[in-house]
């Protein structure tokens, strides 16, 4: 059985941009994921032309990776502002970078996300220690302000399981569910084995099941 | 004889395979695909497993990822042009040295400037010395040199009056 993934290009932000759309609600075996276009030797390129002087090739890195880092962070970090604030500076880094870059010796995107998940392990520590100085964990009033409009007591739902797995097994999930990337890759991102890849996405996901079994009827609409 | 050459998977590694890849066996390690598709074929359990973690993965497809806003993408752009304009901008070089009397005196060869530098105090030491040796011991009729004794009769002054402050014994 297949949902098919359709894509759509995303209003306003350039033709690169696609969006992910499933069908079912259910599914047992998709489609093969949509191409994103993040060819690792385009980007050696246009990361290079950057360096040389190139700005269309900053815009094309940018509408690239921009959305998966930012998707990265937000699922991370839980917090619209902070988020965007770790995807600036990850992508700081890249153009601070770009005239050290070593073509073919790693991938682009995969170093992306290694400093993004690290940005976001930094503000996830000084989060730990702020509360343990009894300041308050910063609140996402626009993604708290859209929930209420949207009525969408589903996402509050999920959103909250996820916040309360353990930061590597948040990350796992992440690259493997949402970005569907290989163990491989996932691993070097990570700074782990593929073993631990595997044992962190099956205790995460494990842990995720028992937490929202009790709100199945109501995530699923059945 | 053909050989079956498709390992097989047990149901406990199965479900071990689906909780951690979720539903979509494609995405499973390659060794692993076909055993599973086998396995799921003959085993009600397996497909029920199957079902389990399509769940799973229904429920997370929920949380889409943000779109980034154009005023995000609009930072990022600048963030590479500013980096890129100061790639660009020529590195300041120091001004050259203004040339003063000594240098054109002595050049500008850093090994002389030391040399210049204890010139220039034994001169100064010199001068001074000679100058307030002459003031105290044959002072000149000029202006300048009777300031200079008003400054040496006054530092007596003050010694005096220390006497006088903190009585005799204070010079014992």
């Amino acid at each position: 059985m297949s949902t098919g993934i359709m894509t759509e290009p995303v209003a306003g932000f350039g033709k690169g941009w696609i969006r992910r759309r499933q069908g079912g609600a259910t599914m047992v075996e998709t489609a093969d994921a949509a191409s994103i276009g993040t060819d690792a030797d385009d980007d050696d390129a246009l990361i290079v032309r950057f360096a040389a002087g190139d700005q269309s090739a900053a815009r094309l890195l940018t509408e690239r990776h921009l959305g998966r880092v930012l998707a990265l962070a937000t699922r991370m970090l839980r917090d619209t502002a902070e988020a965007e604030d770790v995807a600036q500076e990850a992508m700081m880094r890249a153009w601070r970078n770009a005239a050290k870059w070593e073509p073919g010796r790693a991938k682009f995107s995969t170093w992306l996300h290694k400093v993004a998940l690290n940005l976001c392990y930094d503000r996830l520590r000084k989060r730990k220690s702020a509360s343990l100085d009894d300041v308050a964990e910063p609140v996402d009033d626009r993604a708290s302000a859209q929930d209420g409009l949207e009525a969408d007591e589903r996402l509050t739902v999920l959103k909250g399981a996820i916040a309360a797995l353990p930061e590597r097994q948040r990350a796992a999930i992440q690259l493997r569910h949402f970005e569907e990337r290989g163990n491989d890759e996932t691993a070097e991102i990570l700074g782990v084995s593929v073993e631990a890849v595997e044992s962190l996405l099956s205790r995460g996901r494990r842990a995720l099941r028992d937490k929202l079994a009790g709100q199945r009827a109501l995530l699923l609409e059945e | 004889m053909v050989m079956d050459m498709i390992s097989t998977m047990t149901t406990d590694e199965f479900e071990e395979r689906a909780m951690a890849y979720g539903a979509r066996i494609d995405g499973w390690p390659e060794e692993d695909r076909a055993p599973a598709r086998a396995l799921l074929a003959e085993s009600a359990v397996a497909r029920e497993m199957l079902e389990e973690a399509a769940s799973l993965d229904a429920m997370l497809d929920l949380w889409e990822g943000p779109q980034p806003s154009n005023a995000l993408l609009g930072r990022v752009l600048s963030d590479a042009a500013l980096v890129a304009g100061e790639a660009r901008a020529p590195v300041p070089t120091p001004a050259p040295a203004r040339e003063g009397w000594l240098s054109r005196l002595f050049g500008n060869t850093p090994v002389f400037r030391p040399g210049m530098a204890l010139a220039a105090c034994l001169a100064l030491g010199f001068v001074m010395g000679t100058a307030i040796e002459d003031s105290v011991i044959a002072p000149s009729s000029s202006a300048g040199a009777a300031q200079e004794i008003g400054v040496i009769d006054f530092a007596f002054a003050m010694e005096d009056d220390s006497d006088l402050l903190l009585g005799p014994e204070a010079l014992l």
